[in-house]
């Protein structure tokens, strides 16, 4: 007879806490060691910055308040080519004409053609003024209307690098081939947890085509980071909550409306922002794993927006603000 | 903004599936992902402040206050500091993540 006594079940969840808590202690006293090295090393540097309130441990912290600061006031924290904040160039569609190629490339090539003048050559937070010519440009390319801000809620940052993640549990007791029979899609396995917001549904009944339609073209961000997480709960958590994101492959133009339904990755992988295997395959393609994307908020206000690839050959010319040829 | 300085040097990316596999929500892979990130910035800032020599600590640790996302830091580092300050950074990213994938490992 296999499986365990119920009497004996309470060993893994003893084991779990154990492991969790074991973990925990030991990487806090492996920093608190770290912490009194550097301190007693180094004791004026590390009193000139706690004289001015910094936690060299909370440094991502400092570095978030003094971002938003910045982003608030305007200010510019980071070096801009020739002092010059870029201007939205040519929305033509004559100028990206090729005869040869429908207008839903062209409309790709405008997108990324902008897309290449107003962005810095390596991914970092984002100025408003770049922010706010983007948000133009998802709005006249796209028709999407795409904040960086809303609400007053703003990413750590909406220019990063965006990670393959795994399928997420959508209900108790889901499995990886309930999701699809795509073999391409099936290969990235399924998370060991779950998402941040637990299952998606209390069970298989309760699933409908949109929940699963989260699942498929979910995004991940990084809430652990937002300076007020901890303290401005529950709103924030409710706020994020698959809540939907406009993503676009920076190189190749191509874009997907997502939702938020997991946190991290942490900063240590490089990574800002994560996508679900479909969202990494519509971005890149089969082998796409990690690059450079946009993330900005999707600003329902006036319509809904459905989830999914944004397909250019669908996006109405008429009703853009672009000169068609 | 979670923007440090060196956060392009460090790509931990197997580090983080083996705490999602030993984290058991949500809630406790950010304690843990928070926990590590302390260790890195104390581990970097001393294997920088190791090398940088002492007359150059305060411009440094004013640096930092001003900004800790300012890539220019590193190149105020790499004209100060005779040593491939760079190479020394990832050495002791490299050290500390084989530390705490011996820890997560260990069961």
């Amino acid at each position: 007879m296999g499986g365990k006594l119920p009497t004996q079940t309470y060993h893994k969840t003893y084991k779990d806490k154990v492991d969790g808590e074991f973990y925990r202690n030991k990487l806090k006293l492996k920093s608190f060691e770290a912490e009194k090295n550097l301190k007693e090393k180094y004791p004026e540097f590390w009193s000139a910055l706690s004289e001015k309130g910094i936690n060299l441990g909370k440094i991502r912290e400092h570095s978030s308040k003094i971002i938003s600061g910045g982003l608030l006031a305007g200010t510019l924290l980071f070096s801009v080519p020739d002092g010059k904040m870029p201007v939205l160039p040519s929305m033509s569609l004559e100028r990206f004409k090729d005869k040869d190629m429908g207008d839903s490339v062209n409309l790709r090539n405008i997108l990324v053609s902008n897309l290449d003048s107003i962005l810095p050559k390596r991914v970092r937070p984002l100025m408003p003024q770049e922010e706010s010519l983007l948000e133009k440009l998802f709005g006249q390319v796209l028709g999407i209307k795409a904040k960086a801000t809303l609400d007053g809620q703003h990413l750590n940052t909406t220019y990063g690098i965006i990670g393959i993640e795994q399928h997420l549990r959508r209900f108790p007791g889901d499995t990886l081939e309930k999701h699809t029979d795509d073999p391409l899609v099936l290969k990235e396995g399924m998370a060991p947890g779950l998402g941040a917001w637990g299952y998606f549904a209390p069970s298989s009944e309760k699933m409908t085509p949109e929940i699963e339609n989260i699942e498929r073209w979910y995004a991940v961000v990084q809430t652990l980071y937002l300076p007020d997480w901890n303290t401005n709960q529950p709103f924030l958590r409710n706020w994020y909550k698959y809540r939907k994101v406009l993503i676009v492959n920076t190189e190749n133009g191509r874009a997907v409306v997502a939702s938020i339904a997991d946190s991290g990755p942490a900063a240590w992988t490089g990574k800002h922002f994560g996508g679900s295997p479909e969202v990494m395959n519509y971005l890149g393609g089969p082998s796409y794993k990690k690059g450079p994307v946009l993330l900005f908020f999707v600003d329902e206000s006036e319509g809904e927006v459905p989830l999914g690839p944004v397909e250019y050959d669908k996006i109405d010319l008429e009703a853009k603000n672009l000169v068609k040829a | 903004m979670s923007t440090v300085f060196y956060d392009r040097f460090l790509k931990l990316d197997k580090l983080e599936k083996k705490l999602k596999k030993v984290a058991r929500d949500n809630d406790e892979f950010s304690e843990l992902a928070l926990l590590i990130d302390e260790l890195i910035h104390y581990r970097v800032l001393s294997s920088i402040l190791k090398v940088l020599p002492k007359e150059h600590h305060a411009e440094f640790a004013s640096l930092i206050a001003k900004n800790p996302a300012d890539e220019k830091i590193i190149d105020f580092l790499k004209s100060k500091v005779e040593e491939d300050v760079v190479k020394i950074v990832k050495e002791s990213v490299l050290i500390l993540t084989l530390e705490i994938t011996g820890l997560i490992s260990k069961d």
